[in-house]
């Protein structure tokens, strides 16, 4: 294909402009003001990380790493997401005594797609990781979730909690073998129905299991839904997983945040690091999920401490996307001077600068007023102020 | 109340589909007509129903872009793309086999880098890589891929066969099965949260209308 590729981005990769650069930047201070006023401190990991950090780690398929090699002939790889970094962050310069640990990021990721999918290789996350704690931490999380997306002025969104337990205990009660548990796990987080409900029936299960698979994907409602899906399965894991997701709505009831929050049993957690209570943002006007995140106890473990952990990331390009706030940038002063007015031209535009104006310098010098007045008026800049080396005017 | 908009796919499934869909009482007076319009709208009932090349469907679901699909097991399989496949509606049935020369049954197993011609790349690669464990050289074909072990182009074809005529008729027999192929109902999944009363409702009621 004949493409001159001096002229373009890689396909996945785009450049930010000024307007929508800003807004997104400023959805990112919103939010992580937010993360930052919950007790939450700043982390920045390398963009580059040894494989071995995302072996097992249950982030991304590999095949969807960028990989390359460096000159020791180690394998390094972009990251795919924050989550491994932080654990390892956490694992390797803090002990249990320095628990519970609150780190908040925005990083970018990346992801190896197929071409021509019109999916993002490069994306910006923004999220949280809270180590120490049980439901009392799961609730802290997802109040935190709701309030940073409030924060930045999304209105209409919720938040489904499902855990990914529930699901696992009724596959352990069922005494299916290892291989066709896995299987149907993987039917059920890629939401193929059809495929799961197939493959059960075909394994002359239990009635209640198959009832169970079938409904499902139906387990989506209130907190009432909690008590049909109780009434569904009959091992330990599974109820502990209920009366977990009890406990969390209980504190988000306290949080006073209960009209945020539905569930979905269906939801097991598409990364294989989630051990408990998952939760997923959905809103109108993306066809993906917003915010993914949920609790995992055993990742941090790989890295060489047994910290309970749980967190979420928010995929800002898809958040600016659905608010869409990116006017070109406007307001603002134009400082214009002629030769003999530039001394003073200059202490103006610092004094405005210090008020918190945006100010700009014209590159032209001693032209008539109504070429600045036109400057301004292509710019969006709203005020000009003119110094002639005599009296100063302003419009 | 918003629009929800169903994806349906061209040719071959359109006419089951938008049977199927009619039986719940879901259409518009204008799908029943011959027509070039490409989108049909339901205002009473605020629906929304375009027709997509089969493979397309999926991404105009993955997207949002519609709401619902109805697409054959094979384009799903093909794009493999992250939606809810919610229900098997039973029609469209076939075979997705691995077809070639009779010749060929016996070395099947042996032919080294066997050249593999099809539409379906990824069904392809997925069947001869990871259930026959066998290296593959996959050839893309966008059409009458029957053609390939005939004019020499390839040793066997992964493809969809209904009755098997076009299959016998080019002197070539099925060799194995990959999987059986029919239409599905597919969701977005924001949307089957978003709407979910409609949704969940609609399934409900063609999986009372279908027997299933």
């Amino acid at each position: 294909m004949m493409k001159d590729n001096k002229r373009h981005t890689p396909d996945g990769f785009k450049d930010s402009l000024p307007g929508p650069y800003q807004f997104k930047l400023k959805l990112k201070q919103k939010i992580e003001n937010t993360f930052y006023l919950a007790g939450y401190s700043p982390i920045s990991s390398p963009m580059l990380e040894y494989a071995e950090v995302f072996e097992g780690a249950g982030s991304a398929p590999p095949r969807q790493m960028y990989r390359l090699i460096d000159r020791e002939g180690d394998v390094l790889t972009l990251r795919s997401d924050m989550t491994p970094p932080v654990a390892r962050i956490a694992a390797t310069n803090y002990t249990p005594a320095d628990l519970p640990l609150r780190f908040y990021y925005t990083e970018n990721a990346f992801r190896c797609h197929q071409s021509y999918k019109g999916k993002a290789g490069e994306f910006t996350e923004s999220g949280v990781e809270l180590l120490g704690g049980g439901a009392e931490a799961d609730a802290e999380v997802i109040a935190l979730a709701v309030n940073c997306l409030r924060a930045a002025g999304l209105t209409e969104f919720r938040v489904y909690m499902g855990h990914a337990g529930f699901f696992r205990g009724a596959l352990e009660e069922s005494g299916m073998a290892e291989e066709d548990k896995a299987a149907a796990l993987r039917h059920i987080a890629g939401h193929n129905i059809v495929a799961a409900e197939a493959l059960l029936r075909g394994k002359k299960l239990s009635y209640g299991l198959i009832k169970l698979t079938e409904r499902l994907n139906m387990l989506t409602g209130d907190a009432g839904i909690l008590d049909e899906a109780g009434g569904l399965v009959h091992n330990e894991t599974s109820a502990l997983a209920v009366s977990a997701l009890r406990e969390i709505y209980d504190a988000l009831t306290d949080y006073g945040l209960t009209e945020y929050i539905l569930f979905d049993l269906g939801m097991t957690g598409t990364l294989d690091y989630y051990t408990g209570a998952v939760f997923r943002v959905y809103a109108r006007g993306t066809g993906f999920s917003l915010l993914d995140g949920g609790r995992y106890d055993n990742l941090v473990k790989q890295y060489g401490q047994d910290f309970p952990a749980v967190g979420f990331s928010l995929k800002l390009d898809n958040l600016a996307a659905i608010l869409d706030g990116g006017e070109p940038l406007s307001g603002g002063a134009l400082i214009a001077y002629t030769r003999a007015g530039r001394k003073e031209a200059f202490l103006k535009a610092a004094e405005l600068r210090a008020e918190g104006i945006r100010t700009e310098n014209s590159l032209t010098v001693g032209a008539p007023r109504e070429y600045y007045e036109a400057e301004a008026r292509a710019r969006g800049i709203e005020r000009v102020y003119y110094f002639e080396g005599g009296d100063a005017w302003g419009i | 109340m918003g629009y929800l908009t169903f994806a349906l796919t061209k040719g071959r499934l359109a006419e089951d589909a938008k049977k199927t869909l009619a039986d719940i009482g879901l259409a518009c007076e204008e799908m029943k007509e011959k027509s070039r319009k490409l989108i049909f709208v339901n205002e009473e009932q605020r629906l929304r129903f375009f027709l997509a090349k089969a493979d397309d469907v999926p991404t105009y679901v993955e997207y949002g872009a519609a709401d619902i699909g109805i697409s054959g097991a094979d384009s799903l399989l093909e794009e493999g793309r992250n939606l809810y496949e919610a229900m098997d509606l039973g029609f469209g049935k076939c075979r997705m086999v691995v077809a070639g020369p009779p010749e060929i049954r016996e070395k099947m197993g042996r032919v080294n880098n066997i050249r593999v011609s099809t539409k379906y790349p990824n069904i392809a690669a997925r069947h001869f890589y990871q259930k026959r464990r066998q290296t593959a050289e996959i050839v893309k074909l966008n059409g009458s891929v029957e053609l390939g072990p005939i004019v020499g182009l390839s040793d066997v074809i992964v493809d969809i066969v209904e009755s098997g005529s076009t299959l016998q008729e080019n002197g070539l027999v099925v060799l194995e099965e990959v999987c059986d192929i029919s239409a599905r109902l597919v969701v977005n999944r924001v949307s089957m949260k978003t709407e979910y009363d409609r949704i969940t409702d609609i399934i409900r009621r063609l999986k009372e209308s279908r027997g299933v």
